[in-house]
């Protein structure tokens, strides 16, 4: 009779617990987000040519681009925006997130929805934006906010092999802008030898004069929050691989980290050479 | 009659607010479960002054408003005699005990520092709570509760307790088995499990001696609730829209939870010398380890989906905005984490460094807390209570990694230090620094914290056919002392004992009660404290440094109480004047400041502030079964003057600011100003009640960001920013519905007459009108320091999951 008892008791219980035990667990909330991106991609080049320097344009239809994530936010030189190319040309791509490099590594093979952004420049630089404010006279411009990121950009592949298109300083034009770039036989100013990337210790960017051996100056431009801004930059000549990019008509380019530095061979000569040479007193009288 | 209707009033209570008190208050014990026999005789003495109607209507019929009766928000639990509130902390132990509300026995509510026969009390509110059984008849009772919020999930517990009834040998025993809970799903907390266990024997050894033994055991696991915008409930359109959990592998993944697995054990000792003299000693011990985990990142994007710059609402351009909040409503699975892109990022770099993990808050504890009470009846009039409180604490602090979220180890990294001076400054041991941290590994703040409390207290009562009267002392010491167990990268004081630092502290109380007739009593309370000052205060960040704070003077509190009490057979009433003064008390809060763009320890001392009030009750009879009960106050709570604050350098605990913030005269408490409460109970016949209950709550102000309302900020606006920084921000008036209805009924087992089966069921609906309430609302730490838009880092809610229903039988077996 005890048993009964119990069991009477628990059944009664368990009866009713079951009854109101389904849960209101929402699995329509986890469902994939249904962005579709489409299947016809435009090239960066055909993009870029729908930008009139200095001008606004909104992307009103569905256009869609595919290119390789050349350089990041990494090492901090570049900040909120991503640098893209395909075989056609490059484009910066803003956005307003942290750490892309992330997301978006270097390698990573992207295709863009381009439709409500916006083909900008910043001082000759062609970029894309999500959002454009001129009210106050001058240009501001936004990123993607980083909750749209999905709906703007998908992933399509990563660890994309990407090589360097070798350049010589009287190639280097705006068709360039946003690609990755190998220079050759280059070494950085007498004057800028022994100085560091950029001011660290009050975050100042800085440009440091890149001269060609065989004539020309390219200038590389560091963020005074890039991880590498207090470090003092090599003397010697070699290779430079970096992303090309305009400030105005000033050339520049602008490195992804120390690795893309490969100045270790003696310094060029001739007229270059006599051009950059270093500004030390001789060690004994003439 | 008159305890009918208050029984009415408690069962209402019960089945309105018990369960919603699991769901919303995720650390407390049931409150609503606890006051089964509260207020067995209403008639106010100093051996049995009660709580008011108003303060069971507010907490009891929904627990939806975060304030306490009178504006007191410091509360205290009494289990066994032994007072668990730990001066580490603010540590009250009450998840120990959360959901063993069906265990206890004895059950009284002190309001006010009022008198009580369980002892000497110097906080203005305590539960006083025990296990002790009762030789009772053998039974065993059955428990279920089912409880249902419109758009959120079910809440299910089942207990089954056995009454032993006198053993052998004089023994009898208690035990109790209870499972709670409430699966994954859309809810504030996420989820629940949670397994009580209790067993208690006393043994009366002779015809004065009792002794017993009592052991809880609370194994919980539950998803904890989180605050938010108003922008992200209007964006989920779901007023329990939780931004702690995410989607993970296509299942929903809390990384914010509680977990406690510490017994408690108390043991009893009741000594009877002589018909007028009773020695009480009640001991306990905890034993075991608590536990809270959190989403933690370093060096990465914030996760957090209401973070501010994620939100339509940090965004200028109108059409991007609106293109965000369009992206939102037809992508609700982004206002949740996204665990599989975390992964993707920590398994990303080729040594899959983690840089999202699941962090786990442990504290293992170690605590004794005990009481030692004597009671002599000196003659019929005058009797002497008196005691001492005492407790031992231990708790060590350390952090392990949960879960590495698909990378392989995470770097021992203080993730808010700034890092551009001192090469070592991140590192939170730098005898291991760059130390990679394994899942299940040990890493960040180590520490202990200990302390020691001591108080012998004392109190007198007389009574009187006139007056009664009372006086209570306290005298107490305190210290405590933190002991780092790593070298950080930052304070060279991390490691090592910190020394105690002792205090002391002193209560006097008086109670005097004026019996003009029998239907007429004048009730006034007297009290004066000076306490130590908080655990925060003593410390400026114990996790990882043993500086001291510049505020560590001692807290006074001085209060004054009058009512004035009616009492008829048919009609009941209580008009309760009151102020309270609290002098030098204090905050500190570590917070980014994005003028000096770096973390700051926030400091304000010296704090004075004045609480008065009105509370009126009443109850009546209006016809022989409808009972009605109203009751009312008015309170205002503010700061009476200007204190000192500082904002100190986190990296070097330099003053980067220091002067005095402007809230001379600003609400303290964010308790409404006026509440109206009506509650109608209906009882045609003894086994069936019904009650519909009110509570209507006016001029609530959200609670305060003291720090940005400073005198160097009012210095570098223009007057009309400053008046808008400055100005308080009242709340909607909230108005809750409630309604019940219980049905008892027993019959007897045809086979054994004996043996009696006694049914309790009961229905209740609570906020019916779905009332968007919050249950917390506070302006966040953060300010706009750099452009002074104070709604940048928006007044963040919890707020009340709306409609719910519960269904609660139970069944004695004896």
């Amino acid at each position: 009779m005890k048993n009964k008892t119990w069991l009477f008791g628990f059944m009664s219980l368990a009866v009713i617990y079951l009854l109101l035990m389904p849960s209101c667990f929402k699995k329509s909330a986890n469902a994939a987000s249904t962005n579709n991106f489409g299947d016809s991609i435009t090239t960066i080049k055909s993009l870029r040519k729908m930008h009139n320097l200095g001008m606004v344009e909104y992307i009103g239809q569905p256009i869609y681009i595919q290119g390789t994530v050349v350089a990041n936010d990494e090492h901090n030189n570049i900040y909120k925006s991503l640098l893209i190319q395909d075989n056609t040309g490059g484009i910066v791509l803003l956005l307003d997130g942290q750490s892309l490099y992330q997301t978006y590594p270097v390698g990573t093979l992207v295709k863009i929805k381009t439709q409500n952004l916006f083909l900008t420049d910043y001082r000759h630089m062609v970029q894309l934006a999500a959002s454009v404010d001129s009210s106050n006279g001058t240009l501001v411009t936004l990123g993607i906010p980083a909750p749209l990121f999905s709906k703007y950009i998908k992933v399509v592949a990563e660890n994309e092999p990407i090589n360097p298109l070798m350049v010589s300083f009287k190639n280097l034009s705006d068709t360039l802008q946003g690609r990755l770039i190998q220079i050759s036989a280059v070494e950085f100013s007498a004057l800028d030898t022994g100085q560091t990337y950029a001011d660290k210790k009050n975050k100042l960017g800085l440009s440091r004069s890149l001269k060609f051996c065989s004539g020309g100056t390219i200038y590389m431009r560091t963020s005074g929050y890039a991880d590498f801004a207090g470090i003092k930059i090599p003397p010697g000549n070699g290779i430079v691989i970096g992303v090309y990019a305009v400030y105005n008509n000033e050339k520049q380019i602008i490195l992804r980290d120390t690795n893309d530095i490969l100045l270790t061979a003696k310094r060029c000569t001739g007229a270059a050479w006599l051009q950059n040479l270093p500004q030390t007193a001789p060690k004994t009288p003439i | 009659m008159f305890s009918k209707s208050l029984f009415g009033i408690l069962v209402f209570s019960l089945l309105a607010g018990s369960l919603d008190a699991q769901v919303a208050n995720e650390n407390s014990t049931q409150e609503g479960d606890t006051f089964t026999q509260w207020n067995a005789d209403w008639i106010p003495t100093l051996l049995n002054a009660s709580g008011n109607p108003l303060y069971n209507l507010i907490i009891y019929n929904g627990r939806i408003f975060s304030w306490n009766g009178r504006g007191e928000s410091q509360s205290i639990k009494i289990v066994d005699g032994i007072n668990w509130h730990s001066i580490i902390g603010q540590w009250s132990g009450d998840h120990l005990f959360a959901g063993m509300n069906y265990i206890f026995k004895k059950n009284e509510l002190l309001l006010n520092n009022a008198f009580s026969n369980s002892g000497y009390f110097n906080a203005p509110m305590v539960y006083v709570l025990s296990t002790e059984n009762k030789i009772q008849k053998k039974s065993v009772t059955f428990h279920g509760n089912f409880y249902n919020t419109s758009n959120t999930n079910n809440l299910k517990s089942i207990a089954a307790h056995f009454n032993s009834g006198l053993l052998f040998k004089n023994v009898y025993s208690n035990l109790l088995f209870k499972v709670e809970e409430a699966p994954l799903g859309v809810m504030p907390n996420g989820f629940k499990k949670l397994v009580n266990v209790f067993f208690s024997v006393d043994k009366i050894v002779d015809s004065n001696t009792n002794i017993g033994i009592s052991v809880i055991w609370n194994l919980t696991d539950q998803g904890r609730a989180a605050t938010t915008s108003s922008e992200m409930y209007a964006l989920s359109q779901q007023p329990a829209y939780n931004p702690n959990w995410g989607w993970y592998h296509n299942k929903a993944y809390f990384p914010s939870t509680r977990q406690t697995n510490a017994p408690v054990i108390s043991f009893r000792y009741q000594r009877k010398w002589n018909a007028r003299t009773v020695l009480e000693i009640n001991n306990g011990i905890i034993l075991g380890k608590e536990a809270k985990s959190n989403l933690e990142w370093t060096n990465t994007a914030d996760p957090r989906p209401d973070y501010y710059k994620y939100l339509p609402s940090y965004i200028g351009d109108t059409v991007l905005s609106g293109q965000l909040r369009d992206w939102y409503l037809q992508h609700p699975q982004n206002l949740q984490i996204n665990f599989d892109q975390l992964e993707h990022i920590n398994k990303a770099s080729t040594s899959k460094r983690s840089f999202y993990i699941v962090n786990q808050e442990n504290s293992a504890l170690l605590i004794m807390h005990g009481s030692m009470q004597l009671t002599h009846v000196i003659n019929q009039n005058i009797n002497i209570q008196m005691g001492v409180q005492y407790a031992l604490e231990q708790i060590h602090f350390y952090n392990t990694i949960k879960d590495l979220l698909g990378g392989n180890f995470f770097y021992n990294y203080n993730g808010w230090m700034n890092d551009d001076t001192l090469a070592f400054s991140f590192q939170n041991d730098i005898s291991q620094p760059n130390k990679k941290i394994l899942q299940g590994e040990k890493w960040g703040a180590d520490y202990t914290m200990r302390s020691f409390h001591a108080k012998p207290w004392i109190q007198v009562q007389k009574q009187g056919p006139i007056f009664e009267l009372g006086i209570a002392l306290g005298y107490g010491i305190e210290g405590i002392e933190r002991i780092g167990h790593n070298q950080n990268g930052l304070y060279v004081n991390s490691k090592g004992s910190s020394g105690f630092q002792n205090f002391t502290s002193a209560d006097i109380k008086t109670q005097l009660l004026y019996k003009y007739n029998g239907r007429v009593y004048l009730r006034s309370i007297l009290y004066a404290q000076w306490l130590a000052p908080n655990y925060q205060s003593i410390f400026l960040d114990p996790a990882i440094n043993a500086y001291a704070s510049p505020y560590t003077l001692q807290e006074q509190k001085y209060g004054a109480d009058l009512t004035f009490f009616y009492r008829a057979p048919d009609f009941k009433s209580a008009l309760s004047i009151y102020q309270k003064l609290a002098l030098n008390e204090t905050e500190n809060k570590m917070f980014y400041h994005d003028a000096y763009a770096l973390f700051v320890y926030g400091l304000i001392g010296n704090m004075n502030s004045i609480q008065n009030g009105v509370e009126f009750e009443m109850e009546k009879n209006l016809i022989e079964s409808l009972k009605l009960t109203y009751a009312a106050t008015v309170s205002n709570s503010y700061y009476m003057d200007n204190p000192n604050y500082q904002f100190l350098d986190v990296n070097n605990l330099q003053v980067k600011e220091s002067g005095l913030l402007q809230i001379k005269n600003l609400p303290k408490s964010n308790g409404p100003k006026f509440v109206n409460a009506i509650s109608l109970i209906y009882q045609p016949i003894y086994s069936v009640t019904f009650g519909l209950t009110t509570v209507y709550a006016q001029e609530r102000p959200v609670s305060l960001n003291l720090f940005r309302r400073s005198e160097w900020l009012k210095n570098k606006i223009d007057p009309i920013t400053w008046s808008q920084i400055q100005k308080i921000t009242i709340l909607q008036d909230h108005f809750v519905f409630n309604a019940f209805i219980a049905k008892f009924f027993q019959f007897k087992s045809s086979n054994n007459i004996n043996k009696v089966y006694r049914w309790n069921l009961s229905a209740s609906a609570r906020n019916i009108l779905n009332t968007n309430i919050p249950i917390i609302a506070y302006e966040q730490t953060r300010f706009d320091y750099l452009r002074f838009n104070k709604d940048k880092f928006a007044i963040k809610y919890l707020m009340d999951a709306g409609a719910s229903y519960s269904l609660r039988i139970q069944l004695q077996i004896q």
